[in-house]
């Protein structure tokens, strides 16, 4: 329990500490949802497929560079728990750009 | 002990589990990052806490949320807060010193009154703090959380304000002085020669620290090809390099298959800044001269003068010497004052000068001291965790995490302490900031 409670304090401070960064995507994710409602695009399943081959290209090319993005390397991913947290970050990273391709594609597509 | 009580002081039992209660169940779900406010415990009492540093802020941080109606009284003159876990990354190239700076002001909460000067005096057989100024401070608690006193001064000839000039390091003072450090660090990799690196004999904050900059010397003396042709000794004034004897030998052979050296019992007692020239003292008495163009120079450590000269401090045993204060290293409550707390650095116990042990015990010493306020004996023990994520080069770091017993006690499973790491290079760089300021502002 404990540690799912550090876990969420860390990421809450983290994101107050890039709270600039943070509110511009968003501005920037919710102008293109609301573009797609007000162009009539396609239906949102439509999007889903393109999005979710994105974010697999997007989460292997980052699990490569999320290192060397850290001033580290891919030599420095040792064990077990590195390749998890590179996962998990080049993860969050795939997720965010699919959150962003799926209107886009949706736009493009009109 | 002292036997303390004061009539005053009113706290409802049931209040305080209530409080107990809430606290673990917001943490629990994690739905909210602050306490709920109606769980607070009804106090008149007038708490002290002397310092804001790390530790300070955390138990004022937390008091403010868990009590109603109590006085709380913050002391320190300090208005900007330095995150200094983060000098060790200034002082090898890796953050710019902007970054570890914050002001106070901003992790003070509302309600706590903030007295801006330094407390001179504390008298606790009359329960007060004398300040700077002669303010006298009445209290029915108190908490000393002064962090410790870098002494610069027990070696001859030194002077920090020559830190970065003719290869004069040392990553503790401050952030300027680590942003120094760098500059001499970036100067003599390029060229190589002649590196000392040194430890003290006394107990220091975050002992991690100076094997930290031997590693990261090496490891930028390598990039810029200069490493095969210099000489980096490490000069250590005890017999280890580290307390824990499984992280002791890591390190020593790690440092024997890179080239470094170790010289036991060699204690650094004087420099001679413009000759750049050491002086050591050996275990015998003796004194060696060494030249340098390089070195790394962490200060002894002691308690403020406050403390040291107060009755707070440690009266006989290893721990008076430097005037470290007289906790019990379980519950941190002062073994002769029982209406007075010890946090963080000042504390006069066997391991722990470090923000991961601040994260550890805050929450401690604060349930401890609720209970005390209530007649109640402290209950919660503290295991005397601490932490150190030893960077071994740029981009890798070893998670090293245990105990008073020197048990390794890693926090989240899978953690191979020394297995070099790219997930624990990733905490230092970027992950723990964020969570200290969770503990400076009371929720971890
Ligand atoms: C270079 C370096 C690297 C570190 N690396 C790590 C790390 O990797 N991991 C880790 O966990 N920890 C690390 N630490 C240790 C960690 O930063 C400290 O243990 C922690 O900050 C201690 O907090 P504190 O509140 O006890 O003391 P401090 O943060 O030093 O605060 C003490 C406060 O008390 C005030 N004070 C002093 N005397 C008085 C007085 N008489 N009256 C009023 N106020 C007073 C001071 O002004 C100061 O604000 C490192 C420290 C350094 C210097």
């Amino acid at each position: 329990m404990y540690e799912i409670w550090l876990i969420i304090n860390t990421f809450y401070e983290l994101a107050l500490m890039n709270l600039g960064l943070i509110v511009g995507v968003f501005v920037v994710w919710a102008g293109l949802m609301v573009a797609t409602q007000i162009k009539k695009t396609q239906p949102w399943c439509t999007s889903m497929k393109p999005a979710l081959l994105v974010a697999v290209l997007v989460w292997v090319v980052s699990f490569m560079l999320v290192p060397s993005m850290t001033k580290s390397s891919f030599a420095n991913v040792t064990y077990i728990l590195d390749y998890l947290v590179v996962a998990g970050v080049a993860a969050a990273i795939a997720g965010l750009v699919a959150v962003f391709v799926a209107p886009l594609y949706l736009l493009v597509r009109r | 002990m002292t036997d303390f009580k004061d009539e005053k002081i009113v706290l409802s039992r049931r209040s305080f589990l209530a409080a107990g209660a809430a606290v673990t169940a917001a943490a629990g779900t994690g739905l909210s990052l602050s306490a709920p406010a109606q769980a607070a415990i009804k106090s008149n009492a007038h708490i002290v806490v002397v310092g804001s540093g790390l530790a300070g802020l955390g138990i004022v941080n937390r008091l403010r949320k868990q009590l109603d109606g109590a006085k709380i009284t913050l002391v320190d003159a300090k208005k900007v807060h330095h995150y200094q876990p983060g000098f060790t990354l200034i002082a090898t190239g890796i953050w710019p010193k902007e970054k570890v700076s914050d002001t106070n002001q901003e992790l003070i909460p509302a309600g706590v009154e903030w007295i801006q000067e330094m407390a001179k005096e504390f008298k606790p057989d009359s329960n007060q703090v004398i300040t700077d100024s002669g303010k006298v401070l009445k209290y029915d608690f108190l908490v000393v959380a002064t962090g410790l006193h870098l002494d610069y001064n027990q070696i001859e000839g030194m002077d920090e304000k020559r830190i970065g000039s003719k290869g004069l390091t040392s990553v503790y003072h401050s952030p300027e002085m680590a942003e120094a450090s760098w500059k001499s660090m970036d100067e003599f990799r390029k060229k190589g020669g002649k590196a000392l690196m040194t430890l003290p004999g006394t107990p220091i904050k975050c002992a991690g620290a100076p094997l930290k900059m031997t590693f990261m010397l090496a490891n930028r003396m390598e990039q810029s090809g200069t490493l095969a042709d210099s000489e980096i000794t490490f000069h250590s004034a005890g017999t280890t390099v580290f307390s824990v004897p499984v992280i002791n030998q890591e390190v020593l052979d790690r440092w024997q298959k890179i080239g470094i050296p170790v010289n036991f019992q060699s204690k650094l007692v004087g420099i001679d800044i413009d000759a750049q020239r050491a002086t050591f003292e050996l275990a015998d008495g003796s004194r060696v001269e060494e030249d340098y163009d390089f070195i790394h120079v962490p200060p002894p450590m002691r308690a403020p003068d406050s403390v040291k000269n107060s009755p707070l401090a440690w009266q006989e045993g290893p721990m008076a010497g430097g005037g470290w204060l007289e906790v019990d290293p379980g519950t941190l409550q002062h073994k002769r004052y029982a209406n007075v707390f010890g946090a963080g650095d000042i504390n006069g116990t066997g391991k722990g000068k470090t923000a991961a042990t601040v994260k550890k015990s805050v929450p401690i010493i604060v349930d401890n001291l609720l209970s005390v306020m209530q007649g109640l004996e402290p209950k919660q023990i503290f295991d005397g965790y601490t932490s150190c994520p030893l960077l071994v080069r740029e981009g890798a770091a070893l998670l090293v995490e245990f105990d008073y017993k020197n048990n390794l006690t890693p926090s989240l499973p899978l953690v191979q302490p020394l297995q070099d790491s790219y997930f624990a290079w990733l905490l230092k760089y970027r992950l723990f900031k964020p969570s200290y300021m969770a503990v400076a502002k009371g929720r971890l």
